[in-house]
């Protein structure tokens, strides 16, 4: 313990780097965590519309219904006419009757409209679906107004992986500072452990303390580091989501498994780093 | 050759040693054995050996030809893992002391012990008790740079004789010190050899060896010139 106050330079450094190196870490996964839980939110109401040809029997669209449910991935099929459509249309649009006095044919198709089962991150499916549908000959035109859904998914996994390629050279980086950190301590330290084995002491004696100092920095920097990102969170989450609506975005902060992954990671970056540099000066 | 030399019992033997540094023989075809509880001098001008001789026993240096034997352990097969055990075989006293100056007398005699796993219970009471024997239960707590060179003498003598070895190696024990310090650590010295160990003492102080009396080896130039037995002058 009195090494550990000894070295406050070393420790504080070390320390520093591993919490920066959480916090980033941290940042990036707490990023991803919302990412995907706003576009699970958001895909959890994708509706697929396949708009029917004029003047379809009843029997056909039965026959039509038949072969929607049947498909997989479709939790619901509604069928809704085109008579049934304008009459929604003019409850929704009150106030601008007087476009609906000059219509003289109902100009809105029959449609089906298809409640696709939720599967969060699982976007390629709705265009595989829509391209099905247009396949059967009566449907005239498909339409989910989430295209765009797919595209922000997309940029999101390319994110995804350029946070776990970041988060690996961040983690890297970490090492090697640990690693230089505590070899500048073993140095500093050198005619004292050249003293511990000359009276006998093992190596693992020897090593036993830094690798204490290095769990114990790698759990301080961990903690800090997610001390930091929650603060930030908090921060972030009151002064600048404040003004925006509340069902709009919703953050939350990382799950626990996450934080404690963050924590074991840190602790990690400290042991492996301790590891490195003993094995190489005591070699 | 003495007979003195030729027992049985040895616990150190060098078989043929030869030590080279460079081009350049520190030692040079050394043959000898010393025998369990021997006190022995190892003696001769500067430059002649006597703590390469020292250093090559707890390996502090690697042998470059023949054999060394220490209390059954060839040094030459030993495997990297034993040589703390090998270590802890001999209690060695430094020619400068080599005290942790980052740690008090006592913390430098516990570490003996620490690293022999003794319990801290245990550990403070052998401590104290050999920082008594030695004379300076009052520095406990001192630093070394704090204490005399007689007094980083005691606290060195105390680690070496903490974890009870077999083999006490001193290099130029009284190198420093002025001759009533000298004459306390060479009474401690055979006081250790009394208690059973075994005391090797690199020293150029020929007076100190006739006040004394014992087996000497007289090194030179690297060479084993005389292995002989010296009688106490009374």
């Amino acid at each position: 313990m009195r090494t550990f106050i000894e070295k406050g330079f070393f420790n504080f450094i070390t320390i520093a780097t591993i919490s920066l190196s959480g916090l980033t870490v941290g940042a990036f996964l707490l990023f991803i965590v919302n990412a995907d839980m706003v576009m699970a939110s958001w895909t959890k109401d994708v509706r697929i519309m396949a708009y029917l040809e004029p003047d379809i029997d009843s029997q056909r669209i039965d026959q039509i219904r038949t072969q929607l449910q049947a498909l997989e991935g479709i939790d619901l099929v509604v069928f809704i006419s085109g008579d049934t459509a304008l009459e929604q249309l003019k409850s929704e649009m009150k106030r601008h009757q007087s476009i609906f006095d000059n219509l003289k044919v109902n100009p809105l198709p029959d449609s089906f409209e298809l409640h696709p089962v939720h599967v969060p991150e699982h976007f390629g499916r709705f265009e595989r679906l829509a391209r099905f549908v247009e396949q059967i000959p009566e449907v005239s035109e498909v339409e989910y107004g989430e295209k765009w859904l797919g595209r922000i998914a997309n940029i999101i996994k390319l994110f995804k992986i350029t946070v776990y390629a970041m988060s690996a050279l961040f983690i890297g980086a970490s090492v090697f500072f640990v690693a230089n950190t505590i070899r500048l301590v073993l140095y500093s330290k050198r005619d004292e452990v050249e003293i511990m084995k000359l009276v006998g002491a093992s190596d693992r004696y020897i090593k036993t303390p830094f690798y204490i100092n290095s769990l114990l920095h790698g759990g301080i920097g961990g903690g800090v580091g997610l001390a930091a990102l929650y603060i930030l969170f908090r921060l972030l989450e009151t002064s600048v989501l404040s003004g925006l609506p509340a069902n709009l975005v919703s953050l939350s902060f990382l799950p626990p498994e996450i934080a404690c992954s963050i924590f074991g990671g840190s602790v990690m970056v400290g042991w492996i780093g301790c590891f490195l540099s003993l094995k190489r000066f005591l070699k | 050759m003495n007979d003195e030399f030729d027992k049985k019992n040895a616990v150190i033997r060098f078989f043929h040693v030869t030590k080279r540094y460079g081009s350049k023989n520190a030692l040079f075809d050394i043959t000898l054995d010393i025998c369990e509880n021997d006190f022995v001098f190892i003696s001769g001008p500067s430059g002649a050996g006597k703590s390469t001789l020292l250093k090559l026993l707890y390996l502090g240096e690697p042998v470059s030809e023949g054999e060394i034997i220490v209390d059954g352990m060839n040094l030459k097969r030993i495997n990297h893992r034993a040589i703390p055990l090998l270590r802890r075989k001999f209690g060695i006293i430094f020619q400068d002391f080599k005290l942790i100056p980052s740690k008090s007398a006592y913390e430098n005699i516990s570490l003996v012990l620490e690293a022999q796993g003794i319990k801290r219970s245990l550990i403070k009471k052998k401590v104290r008790s050999l920082l008594r024997n030695v004379g300076i239960d009052d520095k406990e707590k001192c630093y070394p740079p704090s204490l005399s060179g007689g007094e980083q003498q005691r606290v060195a003598l105390a680690r070496a004789i903490a974890g009870n070895p077999k083999i006490i190696l001193a290099d130029e024990p009284t190198g420093s010190l002025d001759a009533e310090s000298a004459a306390k650590i060479f009474d401690l010295l055979k006081e250790c050899r009394q208690n059973g160990a075994t005391v090797l003492i690199a020293t150029h102080d020929t007076e100190l060896i006739r006040k004394t009396g014992g087996k000497v080896i007289l090194l030179d130039q690297g060479r084993l010139d005389v292995m002989t037995v010296i009688p106490k002058l009374e």
